[in-house]
């Protein structure tokens, strides 16, 4: 396992030796370099320290949907060093930052599509076993139910990273997660959820099967 | 090395001509489930390390191409603007500075200097007497006899402030010739700059022909909007399209603000669109509902 817990932090076996991503600290445990993960920085880690279990292997093959700079993306692909990432975003300028990420980590495919149309994307994209989702868009369960129906083989798992300001910012967040939840719930059985506080605010992540 | 392939019986080298092949192909694209099966049992790769390096490179070369088709002089316009405005905090900045360091050598001719003679005269020579030739008032002072040290200072601040308007005049030069030249339309009815800062608040020209009008009465009032949403406040009336003369200086501003940015929202999508060149018209129609 390349995911390391220690008194609390979070870190992941670094894939590029020396090189640190976005100025994380790098430290050294069991003869290997690790890459300490930043739950403040990252919804993944802050869910994982809120106790969900991290359903990626080494040898997983991963959808991530909004991958904005490659900040999670990154330690996502330290963890599946054997796998597959097809990470998508539609900013041209963050999708700059992931390509030169990609030049050194060989496991991210980097693909600037938007992942409201999936059909765009559907004849490079493969069937996977996670699909991690966090983008600002109004309609992410919309979003993630598409992008399921087209990638998710039968035993995947779904992470989504819900905030609760870019779907309605009048609204109270935990009348926003009711309602999204009920959403997702058409469509997937919630294994867990989770709101992200203290790392992370008006946010909410939920672990998802198909039905 | 990765392996050639081969379809149709032409010869794929390498990620970079699968892109041209794949962007170019005419077939309907399928969706398939396991595509590294497939892409090994078909010969196409060899190993599943094979297969990852091929789909890294494919998905970077396919990427860069996107990205392309994605920017334009444009993008840069945009950033630019944001130049100009980043330029004018800077040189209020060091301006109000500069004013507080010659207030006490000088603060008779001080007084009466704005931004730009300041820029002007110090950099030229902040001594009194050409100072107050210049200034036409008189070179006895209340303020302090200082060193060379401090008058060569004040010239270097002066000139640094001087080389920042200059840089100013020729980004907005910029920004003027590239609205002119790829947004006729929104540059006439609104005036490159204001047009250009409506780009860059959008994102893109893009981005801003797709708008509803509603929308582009409010750029650059988010957080007026949000406030209304939110708590109820009075929801506002204009953005950056305030500082049109015509919504200034509007008797009714909500309704002029109203009527202009539904000529931008045809101006944009004229100018992103290729229409014919409107903008006169679109701008006399406004000033006749005044």
């Amino acid at each position: 396992m390349n995911l390391l817990v220690e008194k609390g932090k979070l870190y992941t076996k670094n894939m590029v030796v020396g090189e640190s991503v976005y100025g994380e600290r790098l430290v050294r445990r069991r003869g290997a370099e690790y890459r300490q993960w930043d739950p403040r920085r990252s919804k993944l880690a802050a869910a994982i320290l809120k106790g969900f279990s991290v359903t990626l292997g080494r040898d997983s093959t991963v959808l991530y949907l909004g991958s904005a700079s490659g900040t999670t993306v990154s330690h996502v692909s330290d963890i599946a060093d054997n796998g597959k990432i097809y990470a998508v975003d539609v900013a041209p300028r963050v999708m700059r930052d992931l390509l030169f990420l990609a030049g050194k980590r060989k496991n991210i495919f980097p693909l600037l599509f938007n992942a409201n149309l999936p059909e765009e994307y559907s004849n490079i994209v493969e069937g996977v076993d996670l699909i991690y989702q966090d983008v600002a868009e109004r309609n992410q369960a919309d979003i993630l139910e598409k992008n399921a129906r087209l990638f998710l083989k039968e035993n995947g798992t779904c992470m989504i990273a819900i905030k609760s300001r870019s779907i309605n910012v009048s609204k109270k967040p935990g009348v926003v997660f009711g309602e999204v939840e009920s959403q997702l719930r058409e469509h997937f059985r919630v294994l867990k959820k989770a709101r992200l506080e203290p790392f992370e605010k008006d946010h909410m992540i939920f672990l998802l099967v198909k039905k | 090395m990765l392996t050639p392939f081969e379809k149709d019986g032409k010869k794929f080298s390498g990620p970079e001509e699968a892109v041209h092949a794949y962007l170019g192909s005419k077939e309907k694209p399928v969706h398939v489930g396991d595509l590294e099966a497939v892409a090994i049992s078909k010969g196409f790769v060899r190993s599943r390390d094979d297969f990852v390096r091929y789909m890294n490179m494919f998905s970077i070369e396919l990427t860069k191409l996107r990205i392309k088709e994605r920017l334009s002089p444009l993008t840069i316009m945009a950033q630019v603007v944001s130049g100009v405005e980043d330029i004018d905090t800077a040189t209020n900045m060091l301006y109000e500075r500069l004013g507080e360091i010659y207030d006490v050598y000088f603060p008779e001719a001080n007084r009466k200097m704005n931004l730009e003679t300041m820029a002007e005269m110090l950099s030229e020579d902040p001594q009194r007497k050409m100072v107050a030739k210049k200034m036409k008032v008189r070179d006895s002072s209340m303020g302090i006899e200082v060193d060379d040290a401090e008058i060569s200072m004040m010239k270097s601040y002066a000139s640094s402030l001087k080389d920042l308007l200059v840089l100013r005049t020729k980004l907005v030069k910029y920004v003027e010739d590239t609205m002119e030249g790829m947004c006729r339309n929104l540059s006439a009815l609104c005036g490159p700059l204001l047009g250009a800062k409506l780009i860059a608040i959008a994102g893109s020209l893009e981005k801003l022909a797709r708008m509803p009008s509603s929308t582009v009465q409010l750029l650059g009032a988010e957080k007026a909007l949000f406030r209304h949403l939110k708590t109820g406040a009075k929801p506002p009336k204009h953005g950056v399209i305030l500082q049109h003369p015509l919504v200034s200086g509007a008797r009714n501003r909500g309704r002029m603000a109203r009527a202009l940015a539904s000529k931008i929202a045809i101006a944009a999508k004229l100018d992103f669109y290729g229409g014919e060149f409107i903008g006169k018209n679109l701008l006399k129609e406004l000033e006749e509902k005044e």
